[in-house]
């Protein structure tokens, strides 16, 4: 993984609202004391991460594709990006432990739109 | 009682009440795979209640100020909603729990990073404060 290395994120259709994914995508969930999963892009692409999604996490509510930060966006922004492969070997987390609501909010804005400035990294096509 | 239904061409992109509309087809468990992914396939996320999504869209259509800027809607794994105003560098939310009819409001400055919070009771005066806040922020304070 080098500071180039994208990391993808699911997004889930009730955040993304006039087209674009909402600063809900890159917040982690209050039970998860702060980290939030993502794919190592290193590893692999969007297209397959979305898939391996779907797989193992079959859910009413398939994501509508997948966006990414890259590594740097994630430590210019204080948050420590670390592999997790005991979940999965792509499995990464970034980590927002130690911050405030606040702090959160800010720096999960400010990964949203280092992501949505990219644009999509794989949308599914619906037959 | 589900809002009735409006035409596209009626429709406000930000459209709070039709936002909330939306939402009601959610059930429990509807967030899984936006959690940490050693919980994933085990079901997260709660779904809002239909009361309270009654309370909130008819509530807001009443109380919020009809000329100040509509918000970003969306839910929280929580069962809540969530409302967030941007502006320059004020990013303005309200964290709404469904069930209390409380508010967890907060604007936080990007630029100077002064932040400010507020528990709000979401009646008809707590509406009002809000409207005026983020018309305030928006640049349309009367």
């Amino acid at each position: 993984m080098t500071p180039e290395t994208l990391l993808h994120r699911m997004v889930h259709p009730t955040w993304l609202q006039n087209g674009l994914p909402t600063s809900q995508t890159f917040r982690p969930t209050p039970k998860d004391a702060g980290r939030l999963s993502v794919y190592d892009g290193s590893q692999i692409s969007p297209r397959d991460a979305w898939l391996h999604f779907i797989r193992i996490a079959p859910g009413e509510h398939s994501p509508v594709g997948v966006i990414a930060v890259s590594v740097a966006e994630c430590l210019h922004s204080g948050l420590p990006v670390q592999p997790d492969p005991a979940t999965f070997p792509e499995h990464t987390l970034i980590a927002f432990t130690g911050l405030s609501k606040n702090q959160i909010r800010r720096k999960a804005g400010d990964l949203t739109d280092a992501a949505n400035a990219r644009g999509w990294q794989f949308r599914p096509v619906i037959v | 009682m589900a809002t009735p239904p409006q035409t596209e061409k009626a429709r406000h992109p930000l459209d709070v009440p039709a936002r909330l509309d939306e939402f009601r087809a959610l059930r429990d468990g509807w967030a899984d795979g936006m959690q940490y992914a050693g919980d994933w396939g085990n079901g997260y996320g709660k779904a809002p209640s239909p009361a309270g999504l009654d309370w909130l869209a008819a509530a807001f259509t009443h109380h919020y100020p009809q000329d100040a800027p509509l918000p970003y809607t969306y839910p929280t794994p929580e069962g809540g909603i969530q409302m967030e105003w941007s502006y320059g560098s004020q990013d303005i939310s309200l964290e709404i729990d469904l069930e209390t009819r409380q508010g967890e409001w907060c604007r936080l400055d990007l630029s100077s990073m002064d932040e400010a919070e507020r528990n709000l009771t979401l009646d008809a005066a707590g509406w009002q404060w809000l409207g005026a806040e983020v018309m305030r922020w928006a640049g349309k304070e009367k």
